[in-house]
């Protein structure tokens, strides 16, 4: 569903990524792994389509995204490091907005009860730049979940994330994982990555230094890397 | 990557550049009739119009590469547009000096809103603009495809500039250039040889810009 | 979708208010220094005030732009628009719409206590000086728009906004003093109607020259 062909990326004239392609299968669950600075979060946002790589194509439901209308980018849901929302709006307001804008009309009963069940229904009419970073990262998963989509980037999905927050999000993430959705994490977390996600890539010196199914991984092999 | 002038052709070719230089301004001075009532003001007409015409054309450069640059994204073209632009500014800033040297004495007055002077100085600004973008931009890949677009825009604005400030201040003359080709060929013909030797002179300007953007990228980047 | 983008700009303004009432504030703080200095007659100000009255237009449009841009800037909320499925030149052309709206609300609240304070009568035919303001905000957006996008990122942003602004939008500015001007001196529209088309024009050019540019502009 997902098809990513040779991208090449470069900041400050140095290469981040250099002839990256792979393939992503409806289903899959993958978590995109490797040391800070590597350029994941620069990958999910070429595949978010926020950035341009500078060559190479990436192809959503055999349509090459760079090209084509954007309209056919529907389906496709970034969530990135930074919050992303408007720090002057209300999270109703926020996420009316962002639904809007993603194709989805959603009623406001039902990001009110969205909001509730993160613990977030006493501040729905606060203006977010009030939030902790914690409820700002709990924001985001309201975002994931009035939102319809098919496939999902999100970065770090569980950085500053309370105890109670991150077992809201782990709630999430088992509904997703259950109604067979696709995702690509960028995370710091190989434990998590092996029990939760169904691939991994592995980024390292500008190429993914591997890509497998998480049951034919040796853990050991990857913390290795990741030191 | 070698230096410029450690290459014997470009050695060649700087020398003939100054060469063809020398023999423009010692024409310009010798070979010329001197038009009554302006004398020797009247000969800068030789210089000011080549350098006007070659600051243009490096900015029309500097809108070609910019479109190849969005396109393409190869640094040849972010170089070429910015040596254009750098060149083009200095050639456009010898236009603001040289008009107002043969306004005064002719048109008793060091500046007039003349449509065509008026355009320079305002393309002058928008260039002056591109440089402090090109230097506070942010990282170096997002600064170049910004100085591209700037570029386009700065191109389709100079016909608008130049129609709002004709129909804005319609008394004041024109330059002597618009009336060329009724002039006779004592005047014309140094006149376009001067032309080619500026536009010579630019592209050899150019190439050694080109160079040692390429030098002060390839040491930077390796 | 694009009704959405511009609704969204105007509630933020509406919650923040970081836009009108600053561009309020500082196009009366520059009346007061014009009218201080200047301590002119009637004829005089009659004389200046179309060219004033752009330029205040002028400095409040350019501090309006920061302020709109500054506001996408935080928490990188810029994001989530690129993210969706829109167009960027959708997002360019709501954003111009937008910030149309939000100048001319300013000029609304600027223009009596310009008068007032310039002590200048205007013409009864007002309607027509609506619809110049109305094209000359396009046009100061559209450019401004476009300029905001390539500042908006870089060091020192909000003193290179103006560096790039004002050079590029002033052909237009020259078209909307010199129709504001025969406008107000009285002289029937066919006098003038080529600064009209002159502005119609550039609203043109640059509007459909950022439709198509604001991919580039927008993309990391």
């Amino acid at each position: 569903m997902y098809t990513v062909n040779n991208i090449n990326k470069s900041f400050f004239h140095r290469t981040i990524l250099e002839d990256i392609s792979f393939k992503v299968d409806h289903g899959d669950i993958i978590a995109l792994l490797g040391k800070n600075g590597i350029g994941k979060s620069t990958l999910l946002r070429i595949l978010g389509k926020i950035s341009q790589p500078d060559t190479g194509e990436i192809f959503y439901n055999d349509l090459n995204i760079c090209k084509e209308k954007a309209i056919i980018r529907k389906g496709i849901l970034y969530i990135g490091h930074d919050v992303g929302l408007y720090p002057s709006l209300s999270s109703l307001d926020n996420l009316r907005f962002a639904c809007y804008i993603h194709g989805n009309k959603v009623k406001d009963s039902s990001i009110i009860s969205t909001l509730n069940k993160l613990g977030l229904s006493n501040r729905i009419n606060d203006q977010i730049k009030i939030f902790s970073k914690g409820m700002l990262q709990s924001l985001k998963y309201a975002l994931a979940d009035l939102i319809d989509w098919d496939i999902l980037f999100f970065d770090e999905p569980f950085s500053s994330l309370d105890l109670k927050g991150r077992k809201a999000a782990q709630g999430y993430i088992d509904k997703w994982i259950v109604n067979s959705k696709t995702m690509i994490f960028a995370t710091h977390d190989p434990e998590w990555s092996l029990s939760y996600c169904s691939r991994l890539l592995l980024l390292d010196n500008q190429k993914i230094l591997f890509d497998q199914y998480t049951n034919k991984i040796d853990i050991k092999k990857i913390i290795k890397i990741l030191r | 990557m070698k230096l410029f002038f450690s290459n014997r052709i470009n050695i060649m070719a700087a020398f003939v550049v100054i060469t063809l230089m020398v023999f423009n301004i010692y024409n310009i001075i010798n070979n010329t009739p001197m038009v009554p009532n302006q004398f020797w003001a009247q000969k800068i007409f030789y210089f000011h119009v080549p350098i006007a015409w070659t600051g243009f054309l490096s900015y029309f450069i500097v809108m070609i590469a910019g479109v190849l640059y969005l396109i393409n994204k190869k640094n040849f073209w972010d170089h070429l547009g910015f040596a254009a632009a750098e060149i083009g500014t200095l050639f456009v800033l010898l236009v603001l000096i040289t008009g107002p040297i043969w306004a005064k004495p002719i048109w008793g007055t060091w500046w007039t809103w003349e449509p065509r002077l008026t355009t320079t100085l305002i393309l002058f600004l928008i260039y002056v603009g591109y440089f402090m973008l090109r230097a506070f931009g942010g990282h170096p890949e997002r600064t170049s495809r910004y100085a591209a677009v700037l570029g386009i825009i700065a191109f389709f604005d100079v016909p608008i500039i130049f129609y709002s400030v004709r129909f804005w201040e319609e008394r004041y003359q024109s330059h002597p250039q618009v009336e060329i080709t009724k002039q006779n060929p004592e005047i014309i013909i140094p006149f376009l040889i001067s032309l080619v030797i500026f536009t010579i002179l630019f592209i050899f300007m150019l190439k050694y810009r080109l160079h040692v953007l390429k030098v002060i990228f390839d040491r930077k980047n390796n | 979708m694009f009704y959405t983008l511009v609704r969204k700009d105007l509630l933020l303004e509406l919650r923040t208010k970081e836009i009108i009432i600053p561009m309020f504030a500082f196009g009366l703080a520059i009346i007061m220094i014009f009218a201080l200095s200047f301590n002119a007659s009637q004829e005089i100000n009659h004389a200046f005030s179309p060219g004033l009255l752009w330029i205040i237009i002028l400095f409040i449009s350019s501090l309006g732009l920061n302020r709109m841009f500054v506001l996408e800037k935080e928490f990188d909320a810029f994001t989530l628009t690129l993210a969706a499925p829109i167009d960027r030149g959708t997002i360019f052309v709501s954003k111009v719409i937008s910030g149309t709206i939000l100048l001319l609300i300013a000029e609304i609240m600027i223009i009596p206590p310009f008068i007032i304070f310039m002590n200048i009568a205007i013409p009864s035919d007002w309607h027509i000086m609506i619809l110049i303001l109305l094209i000359g905000d396009l046009g100061i957006m559209s450019i401004g728009t476009i300029v905001s996008g390539l500042s908006m990122r870089a060091k020192l942003s909000e003193m290179l906004l103006p560096i790039l602004f004002f050079p590029l939008v002033s052909p237009h500015i020259i078209a909307c003093v010199k129709a504001t001007n025969y406008w107000f001196k009285g002289l029937s529209f066919i006098n003038w109607q080529a600064w009209i088309y002159l502005m119609l024009s550039f609203v043109l050019v640059f509007f459909l020259l950022g439709f198509m540019i604001f991919e580039y502009i927008t993309e990391e």
